[in-house]
């Protein structure tokens, strides 16, 4: 009998030119919606919104293939939706994946224990892994969680990886909806609202008219005809009417030709072009001074009023610090450049080991992909020994540095931290009042400055808000758009398990930390991208690389930070007392912004230690004391015994996989023709039998097996199993045997269509089917352990009689 | 949908009710033999003849008569003898002096039911005349083809034990039989109903007519109609194929044994009230229509085999299906 069923009348609904057509338009419909969102989003990277349309899509497509009512099409959607989302765009599947494999190892070792006993299992790996599994979405639901509170309390922030995750879960939504419409109801202006309306709010709010709007208009265009073509035909041939082939040609051609005039003339009446499609969605005339709407801004909507940065400043540095381009790499040399004396460097010190202190000379905020400049600055002379700002700021303190140069300096300014006051004059060149660019000074021997060095506790980093100001927003953390996409994603998968932007930051250094320092790299092309090369290509390098890539990714992930350049702090000289700068560490380094505490160094380069925040470091302001629970909310794992673990992750996964083969079974019977649904059951039936202990032969009859499933039945209910509801399955499995015969032998039965009962009688007897088999093994296990105790006893009786 | 199998055509609870009259009026007669008055039933509603090999006493010709009385056919007994001549069987021309002409005197084959007592016992020829009989529904007489009336239904006995004095039949004509019956002796607590109710007179003379007997023609043809799918007639064949490859088998069974499984398992669906077979109505009358036409080898005859048991091995063996 040829294969009925599911997969066979699924093909043949899909496998028509129409239905083809019609999942292609829809297709770039929805790409060319993604497409102009992704040039108004700016952090997400384009081929991940990409998959998770065209997955989307595809499932939506595939439920209305099958038919599946819309209520548990819903449920697929939605799961399938939250499960890619959460494996593929916050780089949780990573994390499943080490799980997964810690899984395995444990259970190979087992099966190893078993056979040379004394091998002990190792699973602290696994319940590692399992805790960070657990962890991590905590920490990315708490992500959203948090983002969605402030979008709510009309304070939002910007969260690239909850932007990512919402908008992923938004397309995938609108797409899975599409296809399913498309092919459940055969409405394609239906399928295709949820895309326009998102698409027009989302084009409407960056004000940009891209070219992808007229392919919308293209698309619905040709799918409503495409749509209505299909429904017309199938009315044809179930009535039986003879049309020719070529009317689909005519109906196509035609649809062209008018869609062709229609976008064309959109395109032409240029002002008009949004009223076409939106002709029920109002669109908003949009001030000329961006509003501040939190929602664009915490999505990530760039608006299109963003002001290019204008540059005229003398004090200018295009390409990379040191004059150098990357790729001839520095030369280095043992040449010293000055010596820094710190006054009371013990103080400020820890174990007795002093501070690494970076001597800066200039921060850079634009990043060019080639290289780095600077914003239009502001300068301004200063006298010596006139203040350059306050002489306290919070969670700063105050050092004197006495700096001397070797062979007078290169006119730049270097210190550590915010200069204070120094005691020579200087030219200093400002972005804004609290943003430093960088001091110049004449050629000297030595100067002494006074700077505050930031000096704070990691718990208080850690609860520093996200609410950053104007400023710091337009300018630390706006990337061109040219960075690629999988820079973003990086920037997303390294930081979405993080909960605080310290941590975000620390995991970005620490993940720069792991590749490989060497100076000998060769030139980046000039049409690539400098830190998508460096992290994807080149995979190795030197300071330059580590910091550019730094700022670039802690950007993307949505914390302001900008590139220093200056000094290392070269060694210290125990007898003299102070560093020891040399050309060899001309250095470049990045710099995090804080809220209430300001900016603070990170060392993404793997040749040189960390420059630590010690948790020793006692707060400075006592105002600043430890909210009570952030140093609880940082995500700390229960410490729950590896065996509950363990038997919670199997549950789980046993849960799922039991689950979805329910589910897919069930579909898979139901939508079976009856004979075949029947030849299923009956099999399984006698499974249960075979395990229930009844004989089978192989010239049973399904009667024959009724009568002697019952018998069976009975005789285990004389003997005390199963006695509430054995009897009761009876008169069931007689029912659910005349229901198949009916279904395997009588030809009336085959074609309807009707639900059979075969399906329900076999779910209310299966489970009790399995009770009785477990009661059975029960009591034969209970019988035998009595007869080994029972045997004991006697052996015992003997020797007491034989004693006595 | 119901779950019991339904009855939707009305020719099978025809053919329901005329059996379930006739047994339960044979049931007068004959106690506690309800399934060989069903099996003689259905080889009746087959157009089948029936070999009813038992020991004397048992209440064949009872058994033959009820039903006769019971479908108010014509009924004859033939006794054979080994004196017994085919013109006896089959009729005779005679010639009539006032007439000046041959005339025919039909013989005993031309009634609706017959039953030839021992008929092991009758020569060859004789033998073959009946069987000729029974196979072509007609005989001819000196050139001339009468034709039997129908309904027609032979029932042929023998007793197992003597063999003294007998022409056994060849195994190619057991063919010819539809089945082969076994009525045995009653059970204690029939054998005792049986004494109680014969003992003032014997039940057959009070035996009424329950069904019209011309009314069989067109159920037999309304048999024909009852439903065999693909995955029934496999198992049929199945059966069959496996007499024909059974090693303790010298011959299987012929393609008119699977003709005869097929229409007695319709007879027997019908029966129940069913317009569809069942693998249960093939094994049903497997253990009748089969065992004859097989023939052992001579080892396994030698060591006490019976072909009904390796029929009986062999419905346990072949696997029923579901689906062809």
């Amino acid at each position: 009998m040829a294969q009925h069923g599911l997969i066979h009348q699924a093909l043949a609904r899909a496998v028509r030119a129409e239905k083809l057509a019609t999942l292609a338009l829809l297709f770039i419909l929805l790409t060319a919606t993604t497409l102009g969102l992704s040039s108004v989003l700016a952090s997400l990277d384009w081929a991940l919104l990409w998959k998770s349309l065209l997955l989307g899509l595809l499932t939506g497509w595939l439920l209305g293939i099958f038919r599946q009512p819309p209520w548990r099409s819903a449920c697929i959607v939605v799961a399938f939706g939250l499960i890619y989302t959460l494996l593929f765009t916050v780089g949780l599947g990573d994390k499943v994946i080490a799980v997964v494999a810690e899984f395995i190892r444990l259970a190979i070792q087992a099966i190893n224990a078993i056979f040379y006993i004394g091998d002990h299992l190792d699973s602290s790996n696994l319940v590692h892994s399992f805790q960070d599994l657990i962890t991590s979405t905590g920490v990315v639901f708490d992500r959203v969680r948090v983002w969605v509170a402030a979008l709510i309390a009309s304070q939002p922030t910007f969260d690239p990886v909850a932007a990512a995750l919402v908008w992923s879960i938004l397309i995938w939504f609108v797409a899975a909806w599409a296809g399913w419409v498309v092919e459940c109801r055969r409405n394609a202006l239906l399928a295709t609202l949820p895309v326009i309306l998102l698409g027009i709010a989302v084009l409407s709010y960056g004000r940009r008219v891209s070219a992808s709007i007229y392919w919308m208009l293209a698309t619905v265009l040709m799918l409503l005809a495409t749509v209505q073509h299909d429904q017309r035909e199938q009315g044809w041939d179930q009535t039986g009417m003879a049309y020719p082939a070529r009317k689909g040609r005519q109906i196509g051609t035609a649809a062209i030709g008018i869609t062709a005039v229609l976008v064309l003339l959109a395109a032409l009446i240029s002002s008009l072009s949004l009223q076409p499609i939106a002709g029920w969605v109002p669109v908003q005339r949009l001030p000329e001074v961006p509003k501040d709407d939190g929602l664009a801004k915490s999505l990530g909507i760039i608006t299109a009023n963003t002001a290019p940065a204008d540059f005229s400043t003398e004090v200018r540095r295009p390409g990379l610090p040191r004059d150098l381009l990357i790729g001839s790499g520095p030369e280095l040399s043992e040449q010293i450049v000055m010596t820094v004396a710190v006054k009371d460097l013990l103080s400020i010190s820890q174990a007795g080991q002093p501070l690494p202190l970076y001597w800066r000379s200039y921060t850079y905020d634009i990043y060019t992909g080639q290289g780095w400049r600077t914003s239009a600055t502001q300068q301004s002379d200063y006298q010596a020994n006139q203040p350059l700002q306050a002489d306290h700021a919070p969670s700063h303190t105050q050092v004197q540095q006495v700096v001397r140069f070797v062979n007078g300096g290169d006119g730049s300014l270097y210190a550590a931290g915010i200069p204070v006051v120094i005691n020579i004059p200087s030219h200093v060149a400002r972005r804004s009042s609290d943003d430093l660019f960088g001091i110049r000074i004449d050629k000297i021997d030595s100067y002494t400055i006074q700077s505050l060095i930031p000096r704070v506790a990691e718990a208080i980093l850690r609860t520093a808000s996200l609410k950053y100001p104007d400023w710091i927003r337009q300018r630390y953390m706006a990337l061109p758009p040219e960075v690629p996409g999988r820079v973003k994603q990086l920037a997303i998968e390294l930081t979405a398990s993080e909960p605080t932007a310290y941590d975000r930051g620390r995991a970005i250094e620490r993940y720069l930390r792991k590749i490989p320092y060497t100076l000998d790299v060769s030139r980046p092309p000039s049409d690539r991208d400098l830190v998508d090369f460096f992290l994807f290509d080149l995979r190795k390098g030197y300071c330059d690389y580590y910091a550019s890539a730094m700022v670039v990714l802690a950007r993307a992930a949505g914390i302001p930070a900008r590139l220093a350049i200056g000094y290392a702090s070269g060694t210290y000289n125990l007898n003299s007392g102070r560093f020891v700068v040399s050309e060899a560490d001309a250095h470049s380094w990045v710099e995090i912004y804080f809220p209430e505490v300001g900016w603070l160094p990170f060392e993404p380069t793997a040749a040189r230690p960390l420059l630590q925040n010690s948790q020793k470091f006692a707060p400075l302001e006592p105002s600043l004391s430890l909210p009570a629970e952030s140093a609880a909310s940082v995500g700390s794992p229960k410490s729950m015994p590896w065996v509950w673990l363990l038997l919670l992750g199997v549950l789980l996964v046993a849960g799922v996989l039991v689950a979805t083969w329910v589910i897919f079974d069930s579909i898979r019977l139901r939508r079976l023709s009856r004979p075949l649904a029947a030849v299923i059951i009956y099999r399984r039936m006698r499974r249960y039998g075979a395990l229930l202990a009844v004989i089978l032969e192989p010239g049973d009859t399904p009667y024959e097996f009724a009568a002697t499933l019952n018998s069976r039945l009975q005789e285990l209910t004389r003997q005390g199993i199963g006695t509430t509801f054995g009897l009761g399955m009876v008169p069931e499995i007689q029912a659910l045997t005349d229901a198949i015969v009916c279904s395997s032998y009588r030809p009336s039965d085959f074609e309807v269509v009707q639900d059979s009962p075969i399906l329900q009688l076999w779910r209310s007897l299966l489970w009790r089917l399995r009770l009785m088999w477990i009661l059975k093994g029960c009591r034969a296990l209970l019988k035998r352990i009595r007869g080994r105790l029972s045997g004991v006893t006697t052996l015992f009786n003997l020797e007491v009689e034989q004693k006595e | 949908m119901a779950t019991k199998p339904e009855i939707s055509d009305s020719p099978v609870i025809e053919i329901q009710d005329f059996s379930n009259a006739i047994c339960d009026n044979v049931e007068n007669v004959i106690v506690g033999k309800r399934p060989a008055t069903e099996l003689i039933l259905i080889a009746l509603l087959c157009e089948g003849h029936v070999l009813i090999e038992d020991a004397p006493g048992t209440g064949k010709t009872m058994l033959a008569r009820a039903v006769a009385i019971s479908t108010g056919l014509d009924f004859k007994r033939l006794q054979c003898t080994p004196d017994l001549l085919p013109n006896d069987v089959t009729g005779v021309s005679v010639f009539n002096q006032k007439k000046r002409e041959f005339e025919f005197r039909p013989g005993p084959t031309f009634c609706n039911i017959l039953l030839a007592d021992e008929i092991n016992r009758a020569t060859p020829r004789t033998q073959s005349a009946l069987l000729e009989a029974m196979g072509e529904g007609q005989v001819t007489v000196d050139g001339i083809t009468y034709s039997l009336p129908k309904p027609f239904m032979v029932l042929a006995t023998q007793n197992p034990i003597e063999f003294e004095g007998t022409f056994p039949l060849p195994e190619a004509q057991m063919d010819r039989f539809l089945m082969r019956l076994q009525i045995g002796y009653p059970d204690f607590a029939y054998e005792d109903a049986m004494m109680q109710m014969q003992q003032l007179a014997h039940p057959i003379d009070s035996l009424k007519q329950v069904m019209d007997g011309q009314r069989i023609p067109q159920l037999q043809r309304q048999v024909r109609q009852i439903h065999v799918v693909e995955s029934m007639r496999s198992y049929i064949l199945n059966l069959v194929h496996a007499t024909r490859d059974h090693p303790a088998l010298a011959l299987g069974a012929s393609p008119r044994g699977s003709l005869a499984l097929f229409h007695a398992a319709q007879a027997h669906a019908a029966l129940r009230g069913r317009d569809f077979v069942i693998p249960d109505d093939i094994k049903h009358v497997a253990v009748v229509c089969l065992p004859h036409r097989l023939l052992l080898n001579p080892e396994n005859i030698l060591s006490g085999e019976t072909t009904a048991e390796v029929v009986q091995e062999l419905l346990k063996q072949v696997e029923v299906p579901l689906l062809s």
